[in-house]
């Protein structure tokens, strides 16, 4: 991929103030790239100068921090190879020795090139067919759909984990709730008041409930109490009220329900 | 739902009552769906849709389209100008779409489902911007995902890719294999042969 060096107008243009980093409208990647350098006939390696590679590599290499490895393997590969194709074109065709090293994997890489750009090329150009009917499709418009609510389709993970965020979104708000106070539902003995003074409270309302002489069960307070925070509060408060020997605790039978009445 | 009791039985009456049902539907309607609504055997259906399109074809603001397995009313594409300025009234921006992102749509529609990984290999190039740019767009959705090494997310088109590119179905996309095209290799083989 190192197309400052090609003669092609808009790639030259296009590559000199930034390096590598190829983001141009007119072309979608490197293998884009190649593609229209091949159709233009562009692409003639003999015309590539070495020392405009490397310079041009070089300030490329100082302007990002990160290169990969595998980039840099690379550029060194594909320039040991051009380098290799212009001493060979100084000779005579068929002049190799018999003790010439071959090329590391020239032929393969070629092919392997060939085959990347054979797999690619019919997506570039369904893309442009893509591109054709867009602009069909633009010339006409349908009557505005509506924004359906998400449906959960078989697979559709994106459905899916939307409907598990809004629970859990939901949810967190709910915690959050609880956690910023009581809401006008739960008024009463979760208010902000502390437990002293939500024990308090309840002693005195159970002393009404039992001041006439009526005993109760423990049963028909337990249902009567709303929230588990509100059962212990009224049982803190039949224990401190059975302290201070306000309330007489009793049962009828054994193993029989718990009553409470007025001891005072 | 039956409908057979009061199905238009003349061919004035369906092609009154179909033009009355595709003037309110904002999505594609299939012509089994007409049958049924009308009354009448899906191939039947069909024709009468086809009348109609040839009806529309010339001398009218709107055509009778066929695109993601259905049939709609469009606004005819002589009239887009117009349309156009109206949409820009509305503050309504067409869609626009990179090469990158057509190129990327290309892989998916022809290779789905498949992983953003297969898409950058096919492409050469990463591929994660523009996957998200085309979610966003309603364009592509996730499909689940692939067994195997760190279980990717598959992408699929869906159904306003077949809208937007004037599709019936996936099928009606060329096949790949005739839009391969080796030709310019085997120039460019045969030119560094003679070099």
């Amino acid at each position: 991929m190192l197309p400052s060096v090609f003669s092609g107008n808009k790639i030259t243009n296009g590559i000199c103030g930034v390096g590598f980093e190829i983001e141009l409208e007119e072309y979608t990647g490197p293998l884009d790239l190649l593609c229209r350098l091949i159709e233009s006939g562009e692409m003639e390696a003999s015309r590539i100068r070495v020392s405009d590679l490397i310079r041009t590599y070089s300030a490329y290499l100082l302007e990002e921090k990160g290169v990969p490895i595998r980039t840099i393997s690379e550029f060194i590969s594909l320039t040991a190879r051009l380098l290799l194709g212009k001493v060979r074109g100084l000779f005579p065709p068929g002049s190799a020795t018999a003790g010439e090293v071959p090329c590391p994997g020239g032929d393969d890489a070629d092919k392997a090139l060939r085959k990347v750009l054979e797999r690619y090329r019919p997506f570039r150009k369904a893309s442009e067919l893509l591109a054709e009917k867009l602009v069909e499709r633009q010339k006409f418009f349908l009557r505005r759909m509506d924004e359906d609510p998400p449906i959960y389709d078989f697979g559709d993970l994106f459905s899916l984990s939307s409907l598990w965020w809004e629970l859990i979104s939901n949810k967190e708000e709910q915690t959050q709730q609880r956690r910023l106070g009581p809401t006008e539902e739960m008024l009463g003995f979760e208010s902000q008041e502390s437990d002293f003074l939500q024990v308090e409270k309840r002693i005195l309302e159970l002393e009404k409930l039992i001041e006439s002489g009526n005993s109760l069960s423990f049963r028909s307070l337990l249902v009567a109490s709303s929230s588990r925070s509100s059962i212990v509060v009224t049982l803190l408060a039949l224990l401190e009220m059975a302290r201070m020997g306000r309330l007489k605790i009793f049962q009828e039978e054994r193993f029989g329900e718990l009553r409470f009445k007025s001891a005072v | 739902m039956n409908c057979d009791s009061k199905a238009p039985s003349e061919k004035a009456d369906v092609l009154a009552a179909l033009e009355s049902i595709l003037i309110i539907t904002s999505e594609p309607i299939s012509h089994e769906t007409v049958g049924r609504l009308l009354g009448i055997p899906p191939r039947e259906a069909s024709k009468a849709l086809l009348t109609l399109q040839g009806h529309y074809e010339s001398g009218h603001g709107f055509r009778l389209v066929r695109l993601g397995g259905g049939w709609q009313l469009a606004s005819a594409p002589e009239q887009s100008e117009v349309v156009n300025r109206f949409r820009e009234d509305m503050q309504e921006q067409p869609l626009r779409l990179s090469r990158a992102a057509l190129e990327t749509l290309a892989v998916v529609a022809y290779k789905q489902p498949v992983t953003r990984g297969e898409v950058e290999d096919i492409r050469g190039v990463r591929s994660d911007k523009v996957m998200e740019t085309l979610l966003r767009l309603g364009l592509v959705r996730v499909a689940g995902r692939r067994k195997g090494t760190g279980t990717p997310l598959l992408f699929r088109t869906t159904a306003h890719f077949l809208d937007t590119f004037i599709l019936d179905s996936i099928s009606d996309l060329p096949r790949l294999e005739d839009l391969a095209d080796t030709q310019d290799f085997d120039e460019m083989e045969e030119g560094e042969g003679g070099h």
